[in-house]
């Protein structure tokens, strides 16, 4: 797990982002954080989160179509990369197995 | 674009701040949320959650990282720097030329640097700088209104220190100076009066001694440390007393410490104020001292408390203090305070008690520093501009790589501050070497500045060169930075004329107008100079002695002296005429009372003989003829024609009343010139009463040393208690105008500097264009002109600039010296052709040379060589 760690809001954006699926871009992904967690964040924050994840190299993005409703201005669309996977899975399966480990109180 | 309903300041400043390769994303994103929180909250919420989400964008992953980061700009810098150096060493010949003529007239600005630094630390050292002040008086005697003076009554201090309370006063007085006897030893001192307050609030040491009782009793004197040094050496002189010549014995009560170099009070020895009213009862000091008319003398100096309001003292001096003048319609006075800080360097005021500078000399030094700094940066600003159309294909592949206008700005700007400081190691080298001459040019400026290179002051030297670069550089940054990309790497010739050919001329010929108005004023000044020394007085100067008599037996002192074989005649003077001293003298006309006032000597019946005036009419003093009473007087030409007495032989026998006795004229003199070259002849009257300061030897040996040796032995005998005083009258004469010998030092290297500077620049230009125009000259030259026509052809555009410079210069100088400064002078030497024409010739045959070697080696180059190469 060493250097991969994944912040609780990262984690977030990107099943945002997978939930999305094709249509995943800024607004799209704010809105979807929003009405899961019921809080709103400001696209700043977002930027940050979404530039630390491509950094190392979880999301990655294209450049889409102009679009007139944006004065003209291309969308830029995220997609989660297989190690983001990867590592979404390991955080899963982490908190799983660490789930297991509890004692029923049942 | 931007959407109308958009706030636009938010929208300005997020596409301000953010990065470009985010910004069409993240507008886009923004926008498209405004127009969804449009529909959904209205237009007012919409635009504020724009505005708040713009504000969160303020993050380092969105921010835009300016250029100029510390590390980018570092980069940038070091990039000019390298550029800069690999420039300066490619052209190796003009940056000789800049750095040479830079450095020359910074030693110029160095100097004067220097000299502004050491004279703003005067009075620093005192601890109490901010609160002390020194009062001034200006007087006004039957309405006229005399010179201010840094001395104040003796009584007003005691007065305000009484009346206004929390604050302390100490009060000095000057003219403490005369041979002193300390340890069997005699030895000169110069010092000051003070009293007990002495060591209240000055920021003097006291090496031995009590500061509160050193100063309290009538004749205590503290001595320097170095006096002791010289006199009592390593014995303990307190308690020990010395004597001054004119005070008396006086006890030693301490040592003090020497005082700062930087300090306006200077002292060998303090005596207690409190002697002086004891001479004063002697009759050594006048009785009228401590009166409020007497503002000579003595200096209050008063303590303000920083939290004391100093409008307490101020109101006290202008509505108490002028309240102590019971005739105010006759003489009153009015007070001002100086901080002790202000002092030095400071207004031009009179009885200073110690060094003084005025600030006209400082100003008038700055700006001919400033005048040749300028001829200097002339030079750089004209041969950057000439060099232009090599530098121009440069700054053309510089930009079209996409360099900014701030950038090639940059560079050039970087460029000259180098240069400059390059010139400021070698100008302070010149510094160093021209220091001591400096300071002996400046009257009295040994006591005042030592031009010593402290790390200050080297600071400021960097600062200034660093100035200098940037001037220098200003004109060439904006040229290069302006140039269009297209427009430095097309061909030469559309450049030429943008490189400002007539402005560069312009500032060549300002150059020059400064180097001949230097070199001319020169040749004036020493024309002047030579003039005031041969010039006609009226009496003979040479091989006379003039011997101070010091309260000595004329007599004695006379028949003693006559016995040398060397001195073959010997007459009296009241004082040494030609060196501007003169006397007045009321005198009453016997005819019909009206009283005039002249100018006088006194002299004995041999001063006529011995200084060979000429008498037009009558007869010379008898001897023993006004030994009773003054009856006799002779008098000048201008006297007849002042009084109308027609004739000089009908003067002879009219009766005048001096100083209540009737004195006849019985001699007419010619008009000598007894004060000097400044002066009008007045009308003027010998006396001869036996009161007399000066012993005129005339001198019959050629042996000036042996004389003087054997003088002092005679005047040893005579008088054991003074050391002779003696000086040759031709020696004093020159002394006299000596200031015109340093007048001509001062133009001298001004002019040197300037010539110099202009003549480099000269040269820059004239190398630089015979370059540039090879190709024509090959072309010319196989087309069969001639060589002389070709140095004709290329010289003939410098040599219109020289006669330009000399057109306007030569008026300029002439009508300075003309009407300003040789108009001070009544007796004056004239400006002829031949002192304008040598000039003028000097200067041509230096741009000549100049100009010639350059032009010559050209016309000579065979053409085959330039025009084979392309």
């Amino acid at each position: 797990m060493k250097g991969t760690n994944l912040g609780e809001f990262q984690e977030i954006v990107m099943l945002s982002i997978l939930i999305l699926d094709e249509n995943a871009y800024g607004v799209t992904i704010q809105e979807e954080i929003d009405r899961r967690m019921g809080r709103s964040i400001s696209r700043g924050a977002l930027h940050t989160a979404l530039t630390r994840l491509e950094e190392k190299g979880f999301i990655s993005s294209d450049y889409g179509e102009p679009t007139s409703e944006r004065g003209g201005r291309r969308k830029r669309y995220y997609e989660v990369t297989n190690k983001g996977l990867a590592t979404l899975q390991e955080a899963k399966e982490l908190r799983e197995g660490m789930w297991d480990l509890i004692p029923k109180l049942t | 674009m931007k959407h109308p309903d958009i706030p636009s300041f938010a929208y300005k400043l997020f596409k301000w701040f953010c990065k470009d390769h985010l910004y069409e994303e993240l507008e886009g994103d923004l926008e498209e949320s405004f127009l969804a929180n449009k529909e959904k909250y209205g237009l007012k919420k919409a635009r504020r959650i724009y505005t708040r989400e713009v504000l969160k964008m303020i993050r380092p992953t969105v921010l835009n990282k300016p250029k100029s980061g510390p590390g980018y700009q570092a980069a940038l810098i070091s990039s000019y720097v390298t550029i800069s150096l690999r420039n300066l060493r490619r052209q190796k010949l003009f940056s000789f030329i800049n750095i040479f003529s830079l450095s020359v007239a910074m030693s110029s600005g160095l100097l004067v640097i220097g000299m502004i630094s050491d004279l703003l630390k005067f009075d620093e050292f005192h601890e109490h700088k901010h609160e002390i002040y020194r009062v001034i008086s200006s007087a006004t005697y039957q309405s006229r209104q005399l010179e201010t003076q840094a001395s104040s009554p003796l009584g007003l201090g005691p007065e305000i220190k009484q009346q206004v309370p929390n604050i302390q006063v100490a009060q000095l007085g000057r003219r403490l100076q005369g041979t002193a006897t300390a340890n069997d030893k005699k030895i000169f001192v110069k010092g000051i009066y003070a009293d007990e307050h002495f060591f209240d609030f000055f920021t003097f040491d006291l090496i031995k001694g009590s500061k509160q009782n050193g100063l309290k009793d009538p004749f205590s004197v503290l001595l320097s440390e170095s006096f002791v040094n010289k006199t009592f050496e390593d014995s303990n002189p307190v308690g020990e007393t010395i004597d001054i010549e004119g005070l008396g014995t006086l006890k030693v009560t301490g040592i003090v410490a020497d005082p700062p170099q930087f300090s306006h009070l200077q002292f060998e020895a303090i005596v207690s104020l409190s002697t002086t009213s004891i001479l004063a009862r002697q009759g050594i000091i006048d009785k009228s001292h401590d009166q409020w008319e007497n503002l000579d003398r003595y200096y209050n100096y008063i303590y303000i408390p920083e939290n004391q309001e100093k409008t307490s003292v101020i109101a006290w001096l202008n509505n108490n203090a002028p309240t102590y003048y019971k005739d105010p319609d006759n003489f009153k006075a009015s007070f001002e305070l100086q901080r002790i800080n202000e002092i030095v360097p400071g207004p031009n005021i009179s009885d200073s008690i110690g060094p003084k500078m005025i600030y006209l000399p400082i100003i008038i030094l700055s700006v001919i520093a400033a005048a040749i700094l300028l001829s200097a940066i002339f030079n750089y600003t004209n041969l950057s501009m000439a060099r232009s159309l090599r530098r121009a294909r440069e700054v053309g592949v510089r930009k079209l790589n996409g360099a900014s206008r701030a950038s090639i700005f940059g560079q050039f700007t970087v460029e000259a501050i180098i240069l400059s400081l390059l010139s400021l190691g070698l100008g302070i080298l010149l510094f160093r070497v021209l220091r001591n001459g400096f300071i002996e040019i400046l009257p009295r400026a040994e006591e005042m500045v030592s031009l010593e290179l402290t790390p200050q002051l080297i600071g400021w030297f960097v600062l200034f060169a660093i100035a200098t670069g940037l001037i220098a550089g200003l004109s060439p940054s904006i040229f290069f930075s302006r140039l269009s990309s297209l427009r430095a790497l097309r061909s030469g010739k559309m450049l030429k004329a943008l490189s400002g050919i007539s402005f560069r001329k312009s500032l060549i010929v300002a150059q020059f107008t400064l180097s001949i108005i230097f070199v001319m004023a020169v040749v004036i000044t020493h024309k002047q100079y030579s003039y005031s020394l041969n010039n006609d007085m009226g009496f003979n100067k040479d091989n006379i002695l003039n011997l101070r008599v010091q309260g000595n037996d004329p007599q004695i002192l006379k028949s003693e002296l006559m016995k040398l074989p060397e001195v073959s005649n010997v007459s009296f003077s009241s004082y040494i005429p030609g060196v501007g001293n003169w006397n007045n003298l009321q005198l009453v006309d016997a005819r019909n009372q009206d009283s005039v006032w002249v100018h006088h000597i006194k002299v004995d019946d041999a001063f006529l003989e011995n200084m060979q005036i000429e008498l037009v009419a009558g007869r010379n003093f008898v001897p023993g003829e006004n030994d009773v009473r003054e009856s006799t007087i002779l008098v000048n030409e201008t006297f007849v024609k002042n009084f109308g007495l027609g004739s000089p032989s009908e003067a002879l026998g009219t009766v005048f009343n001096v100083e209540g006795e009737s004195v006849e004229i019985v001699g007419v003199i010619k008009d000598i010139i007894y004060a000097n070259l400044e002066e009008h002849i007045n009308s003027f009257v010998i006396r001869n009463t036996g009161e007399y300061q000066y012993a005129n030897l005339k001198i019959a040996s050629s042996d000036i040393l042996g004389t003087l040796g054997s003088v002092e032995q005679v005047w040893d005998e005579v008088d054991a208690n003074h050391r002779m005083d003696a000086a040759f009258m031709d020696q004093q004469i020159e002394d006299y105008y000596e200031f015109l010998v340093d007048f001509m030092k001062i133009f001298g290297f001004i002019g040197f500097l300037a010539v110099s500077i202009s003549t480099l620049g000269l040269l820059g230009m004239a190398i630089y264009s015979t370059q540039t125009r090879m190709k024509e000259i090959g072309i010319r030259k196989t087309f069969g002109a001639s060589e002389g026509k070709l140095i004709y052809l290329l010289s003939r555009g410098f040599f219109k600039m020289v006669l330009w410079a000399i057109l306007i210069g030569t008026p300029i100088c002439y009508l300075l010296f003309d009407k300003v400064i040789l108009a001070q002078n009544v007796y004056r030497t004239q400006i002829t052709i031949v002192e304008i024409g040598g000039s003028i010739i000097v200067l041509l045959l230096l741009c000549m040379v100049t100009i010639i070697t350059q032009t010559w080696r050209a016309a000579r180059t065979n053409p085959a060589t330039v025009l084979r190469d392309e």
